[in-house]
C-alpha cells in the first residue's frame, strides 16, 4: 500500500491529519513533517490512524515528537482508529495511557 | 522435522525494510507460526538499526536476513550489523522514559527471548535474535 498523508482543518481550527499505508523508518519523517504543519497555528491535531497497517518504533517515536510539539502550544493531539495491530505496538511501547486515544477499543484519557 | 532455512537480502535503505517485512510474514504464514506479527516488527527493528548504523567496511551496504527454524527454535540471523565498538550505542531505553529513541531495541528486548552480536571486523558482524518454541508452547498450556 503506498504511503500517503492528508490535512483537513475544520473551522474549529482542529486538523485530522489521515495517514494511509505502512509507518516505518523510510516514511515516518513525511509523517512528522505533516504533524508539524498540521500544528502550526492550530488548535491541535487527530492523527486518524485507520488507514495504517503497520507501525514500528520510529513511527511511535513521531507520534511522540507529535505529542511534544503539540505539548508545547497547549494544543489538543489525539489518535483516532488505530487497528488491533498498531494498537498492539503502542501497547508493547506502554504509551497507551500517554495518548488520548478515540475509537477502535474505546477512549482512553490522554 | 528437519531444520529449515529462508534467505532474503537487500540493499541496507530504509525504502527495503518493507520488502524484509514481507519476505518474512510470508515465510511465517507458510510455517504456521505464531506471533508472526509481534516477529516481524522485531526483525523490521533490528534491520532498521542496520540502516541507522550500519558498518561503513561493508561496500555493498547490504543486509542479509537467514530465518532459521527447528521444532525448538526460531532464529533471524542478520548480517550487516555495526562495529562491536558500536553495540553499546545501540541499546534499550527504559519504557518508563518517554523519548523517541532507543524504543526498537526495547520491542526487541521484549520479543525475543534471546538477543546477540557475534562480531566480524571483516562483515561487520551479525546479530541473532531468538524466539525459543518449545518454552512459548509450554506457556499456552
Amino acid at each position: 500500500m503506498t504511503f500517503d498523508v492528508s490535512i483537513e482543518r475544520g473551522t474549529s481550527g482542529l486538523a485530522v491529519v489521515r495517514v494511509l499505508g505502512e509507518v516505518d523508518l523510510d516514511t515516518s519523517p513525511r509523517l512528522l513533517g505533516n504533524l508539524q504543519d498540521a500544528l502550526r497555528g492550530g488548535a491541535g491535531v487527530v492523527v486518524d490512524l485507520a488507514g495504517v497497517g503497520y507501525i514500528d518504533s520510529s513511527g511511535v517515536a513521531t507520534l511522540i515528537q507529535g505529542l511534544k510539539l503539540a505539548g508545547k502550544t497547549k494544543a489538543r493531539f489525539a489518535l483516532r482508529d488505530p487497528s488491533p495491530r498498531v494498537r498492539g505496538v503502542l501497547e508493547l511501547s506502554r504509551l497507551t495511557d500517554l495518548f488520548e486515544i478515540e475509537g477502535a477499543g474505546g477512549p482512553t484519557g490522554g | 522435522m528437519p531444520s529449515r532455512a529462508y534467505l532474503a537480502e537487500v540493499p541496507a535503505d530504509a525504502s527495503c525494510l518493507r520488502a524484509v517485512r514481507a519476505f518474512a510474514a510470508a515465510v511465517l504464514a507458510k510455517e504456521q507460526i505464531d506471533e508472526s506479527e509481534r516477529l516481524v516488527l522485531a526483525l523490521d527493528e533490528a534491520c532498521a538499526n542496520i540502516v541507522k548504523h550500519r558498518c561503513p567496511t561493508i561496500e555493498d551496504g547490504r543486509i542479509c536476513v537467514r530465518l532459521e527454524l527447528t521444532d525448538a527454535t526460531l532464529r533471524f540471523r542478520i548480517g550487516g550489523f555495526c562495529k562491536p565498538g558500536d553495540v553499546p550505542k545501540v541499546k534499550p531505553r527504559d519504557f518508563a522514559d518517554i523519548r523517541p529513541g532507543g524504543l526498537g531495541t526495547a520491542f526487541i528486548g521484549e520479543i525475543m527471548d534471546r538477543v546477540a552480536f557475534e562480531p566480524d571486523p571483516e562483515r561487520g558482524g551479525a546479530m541473532e535474535l531468538v524466539m525459543e518454541r518449545a518454552r512459548r508452547s509450554e506457556d499456552d498450556v
